[in-house]
């Protein structure tokens, strides 16, 4: 049953976004149109599961004081094949996020997880580890995606909901992010009853 | 072609920044005396200040160097004091344990306001106010600055009194200097009494504001007059008189403004 | 007159913080208390200055004659976090008193998303090396600039009544919305 804990952690209880409040960057940045979030979901679902999977594959063999260094090139090496097909086979997506690809490989989550799991556990508990993350990440990207599309532009996947002149087009403008999550947070601090 | 290109280049730049890193990890290197280490192991750690230096790190090297008492650590105390002189290889003197004690047992319930107050909720913000809204001038305010301030956690807050615990009290004196009202001070540890007042106001006026404020009756000072001495209408106690037994005036204190803690 | 243009538009319209997100982790974590937020940006400064520097060299004169431009994200990172290392070795030996007041804060430099972004950024506009300076000194003066008067904000907020599950984040968030929203009110200075 440890696997399914590692599992669902990070799903809600540990979401890397609204509870541990890391990687933040490209939350705020891409979340003004779904599209957008959901594809950066995926970029950095890939980019978790395959680092986490090879962290694991060769902890037995790294080094201890230069664990980070050859974490990151690894994170890297995944982050540059991730920014190439996208370019590739999604040049429009790839433009809207334009310098928050690359910026993957500095995000904590990614980092932090090859850190505190990956480097201790064994593949399928990282593998499952990455896939929880992501799916946590995703939902609360996503989510902020869809709230500020709504508001902002009246609609949702470029599906027109009712008419963008009544929207309130400071949601998809900077401030309408960090609107946006403070509510959300403020949300999970009173569903959760205890304040962060 | 291009595979053997990134690999060599990759690899090339990995070898000249492990070189550098590698030679600057030599050439700026810092020498530093292991016994800072050791008297930094000793030292509480709490960065209170009250050896009238910046931080624990700051006492470590000024006294390695000589530039410092090996006492001067209020807040270990005498514990610190020794594994510091041992350290060092230099001799020790006692230093007496002293805790904080508040001049004051005012709870929220008796406590009257002349207001409402809905500004930044701290004692100083209150105290700048007309002295603090409240019906006493002297007494404690509530807010908890000294709480806040408390670097050993040794401070609690109930019913808006401030408690403090003897055994975690290390004596540091910073909720002293953040009582905007100065009305906590430092004890000897040994001696477990206190004078829970501060008001100098007469006993008729003390007794339609307060329930637990001194009156000034010198009721404690008839019982044991080397202890307790009262002037402007406050009794307060002779710290120097160790040993002499005060539980007489406890009992016949009819306030109950004498606490032992 | 460019290059008071490319300075500007970092440090005000085009906030590094408050309009192009970047480096928020830092933001939040460090902006509780004016002291730690000072010394951070200080940091900040440092580094990113030194950093688009070497990167821009290295970009230039190391991965482009080669054909090597796909690299340059591992490569960026590695000569950020080498650079990090070698700076706080440096300081510490030869300004003990400036690595007492930021050398804390250099290796929470290192996956400072900043950084990394202003090296792609610079490459990205295709600016010479003088530009490449120019902009990262903008864009550090602005994160400058928005941390530390995030934090003056952040320690009165802390104080405030503040509804109870709004205390901390929340609260934190929505003054930064409010900056942002300022902020943006710079968009047009100047014909930027």
């Amino acid at each position: 049953m440890s696997l399914w804990k590692d599992f669902n952690q990070g799903v809600i209880r540990e979401n890397p976004v609204l509870r541990l409040m890391i990687g933040l960057c490209p939350v705020l940045a891409v979340s003004n149109t779904t599209i957008n979030a959901l594809g950066m979901s995926a970029a950095v679902a890939f980019v978790l599961i395959s680092s986490n999977l090879v962290v694991s594959m060769i902890r037995k063999m790294t080094p201890d004081e230069i664990r980070i260094p050859i974490f990151i090139i690894i994170i890297s090496t995944f982050v540059t094949i991730t920014d190439y097909v996208m370019q590739a086979y999604a040049p429009v997506l790839y433009q809207a996020l334009g310098v928050f690809v690359p910026l993957i490989v500095v995000n904590c989550i990614i980092l932090g997880r090859a850190e505190a799991f990956a480097y201790k556990n064994p593949i399928l508990g990282s593998i499952l580890d990455g896939v929880g993350m992501s799916i946590g990440f995703t939902l609360a990207l996503g989510s902020i995606g869809v709230i500020r599309e709504i508001l902002g532009a009246g609609a949702v996947l470029g599906i027109e909901l009712f008419d963008p002149a009544v929207a309130a087009t400071i949601m998809i403008l900077p401030p309408g992010a960090f609107i946006t999550i403070g509510f959300i947070m403020a949300f999970l601090n009173k569903m959760e009853n205890k304040v962060m | 072609m291009i595979i053997l290109t990134s690999v060599l280049v990759l690899g090339g730049l990995g070898f000249i920044f492990a070189g550098l890193l590698g030679y600057a990890a030599d050439y700026f290197s810092v020498e530093e005396d292991p016994r800072i280490a050791m008297v930094l192991a000793a030292l509480p750690g709490g960065n209170c200040g009250a050896c009238g230096l910046a931080g624990c790190r700051d006492y470590a090297e000024k006294v390695v160097l000589g530039e410092a008492f090996v006492n001067a650590c209020v807040a270990g105390g005498a514990s610190t004091a020794e594994k510091v002189s041992q350290t060092l290889g230099v001799e020790c003197q006692a230093l007496e344990k002293k805790v904080a004690v508040v001049h004051c047992g005012v709870r929220d319930e008796h406590r009257k306001k002349k207001g409402n107050y809905s500004g930044i909720k701290t004692c100083m913000a209150v105290s700048l106010i007309d002295g603090g809204g409240t019906a006493c001038a002297y007494g404690c305010l509530g807010y908890g600055d000294c709480f806040s301030i408390c670097p050993f956690d040794a401070i609690g807050m109930k019913d808006g009194q401030p408690v403090i615990d003897a055994q975690k009290c290390t004596g540091c004196g910073n909720c002293v200097s953040a009582c905007p009202r100065k009305i906590i001070s430092l004890r000897p540890y040994d001696f477990k009494v206190v004078v829970a007042c501060s008001s100098q106001d007469s006993g008729a006026v003390v007794r339609k504001i307060c329930p637990v404020g001194c009156i000034g009756c010198k009721l404690c000072a008839k019982q044991v007059p080397e202890v307790f001495k009262v002037s402007n209408n406050l009794a307060s106690i002779d710290y120097t008189m160790t040993g002499s037994p005060y539980e007489s005036a406890v009992e016949k204190c009819p306030t109950k403004c004498i606490v032992q803690s | 007159m460019e290059l008071f243009g490319i300075f500007f538009a970092a440090f005000l319209i085009n906030n590094i913080l408050l309009i192009r997100f970047i480096a928020l982790c830092s933001f939040f974590g460090v902006s509780t208390n004016i002291g730690t937020s000072v010394g951070m940006s200080f940091a900040v400064i440092f580094v990113m200055t030194i950093s688009s520097a070497v990167s821009w060299s290295v970009y230039y004169f190391i991965l482009a004659p080669f054909h090597l431009e796909f690299l340059r994200t591992a490569v960026f990172i590695i000569t950020i976090a080498s650079l990090v290392q070698l700076e706080e070795l440096y300081l510490k030996k030869m300004i003990p008193a400036l690595y007492r007041s930021m050398g804390i804060y250099l290796p929470l430099i290192t996956t400072n998303c900043a950084i990394l972004a202003v090296a792609f950024l610079a490459i990205d506009y295709r600016y010479t090396f003088l530009q490449a300076m120019i902009y990262s000194l903008g864009v550090s003066a602005g994160y400058a600039l928005a941390m530390i008067l995030f934090a003056h904000i952040r320690e009165r907020t802390a104080i405030a009544p503040i509804p109870k599950w709004f205390q901390g984040y929340p609260i934190a968030f929505i003054t930064a919305a409010l900056m942002s929203l300022a902020f943006l009110g710079f968009s047009g200075l100047f014909g930027l």
